[in-house]
């Protein structure tokens, strides 16, 4: 046997973790071989006197507390978890509801000057006859009528040979010539 | 749930001076320890399914009490090495204990912690692996060198032949 099958097998049986066959094995192999039975000796020493070593340390262990006050830290601690929960769903809800509150259209919360919202300003009717979105406005259908020259910006020269032409929002725009 | 309650008192009976006695034996948490085993309880009872379920609640538990005790000193201020980890003088008996003790306490920590697990609590080796989360092998490995390295520290090495 190797020394260090020998060792392992030494420090296994001190420790108390060898199987019963693999003890034996190793017992009818120590009465063969004196020196490691003074090997054996040495380990057995070794470990016994570190058991006494560790068991004896001079720490008193006292008495545990009881189960009870093991079981009250734990009821609040729970409750402790549930109250920050609560607490963190009320922040969320107090949170929503106030940016609910400032953002509902000509709505801010009573008391509170200078917060201003965006609001959409109602077409009027003589807007609509006359205005930007009206019949002479930029928008107005009046414009695309078929055999209408193009309008085009003051300053625009009429007779340009080149046009802009964009026929899709994903393509580049391109120049083409005025036909 | 009566039933339950006394399974439960009766492991705490059974397991809480171990568990006191591992915390009080680390000279970090000396002080702690009451705190650190009523930690190590509230986290067990939390998951309380796994502590039931568990091949060993013993090993579990110690698992526990290890990170319990590893979160501890993370928070803790560094401790210097306590005077009595210092090598004694041999004399007698006695000495032979305390140069011991003293060897104990210069093993490298997962040695020392393997081994204090191996003999304070006669733990398995299958049940420190399941403690220190690491593979039978290793703890195997780690406790032959912890008692190599004591042997040596006592004992002059001895010639051995085939």
């Amino acid at each position: 046997m190797k020394t260090e099958t020998l060792e392992t097998l030494l420090i296994d049986r001190a420790l108390g973790a060898l199987s019963p066959e693999v003890a034996e094995l190793l017992e009818s192999h120590l009465i063969q071989n004196p020196d490691a039975v003074r090997h054996a000796e040495s380990v057995e020493s070794t470990v016994r006197l570190a058991r006494t070593a560790v068991a004896g340390a001079p720490v008193s262990t006292g008495h545990p507390p009881p189960l009870d006050r093991v079981r009250k830290t734990l009821r609040v601690r729970r409750r402790q978890a549930f109250a920050t929960e609560l607490s963190r769903l009320a922040a969320c809800l107090l949170l929503g509801l106030t940016i609910g509150l400032i953002g509902r259209p000509g709505g801010s919360p009573a008391g509170a000057p200078g917060v201003s919202t965006a609001v959409a300003r109602p077409v009027i009717a003589s807007d609509a006859a006359n205005g930007a979105g009206g019949r002479n406005g930029f928008w107005s259908l009046a414009n695309f009528a078929p055999g209408k020259p193009e309008q085009s910006a003051a300053g625009v020269r009429q007779d340009s040979r080149y046009r802009l032409h964009w026929d899709s929002p994903v393509k580049m725009p391109h120049l083409e010539e005025n036909l | 749930m009566d039933r339950e309650n006394e399974q439960l008192e009766q492991f705490y009976r059974e397991t809480a001076p171990a568990l006191l006695a591992y915390f009080r034996h680390q000279p970090a948490l000396a002080g702690a320890a009451e705190d650190l085993l009523q930690d190590t309880f509230v986290r067990a009872l939390k998951h309380r399914d796994r502590l039931e379920t568990a091949v060993s609640r013993r090993a579990y538990l110690f698992g526990i009490a290890r990170h319990v005790g590893l979160d501890a000193l993370r928070q803790a201020e560094p401790v210097g090495v306590p005077a009595d980890s210092q090598i004694a003088p041999v004399a007698g008996e006695d000495g032979r204990l305390e140069s011991m003790r003293a060897a104990i306490a210069e093993l490298p920590p997962p040695q020392r912690e393997a081994l204090l697990l191996k003999l304070q609590q006669e733990l398995s080796y299958e049940e420190i692996a399941g403690v220190l989360d690491i593979p039978v092998g290793t703890v195997r490995s780690r406790l032959h060198y912890a008692v190599l390295r004591l042997r040596q520290v006592l004992n002059p090495p001895i010639a051995y032949e085939d």
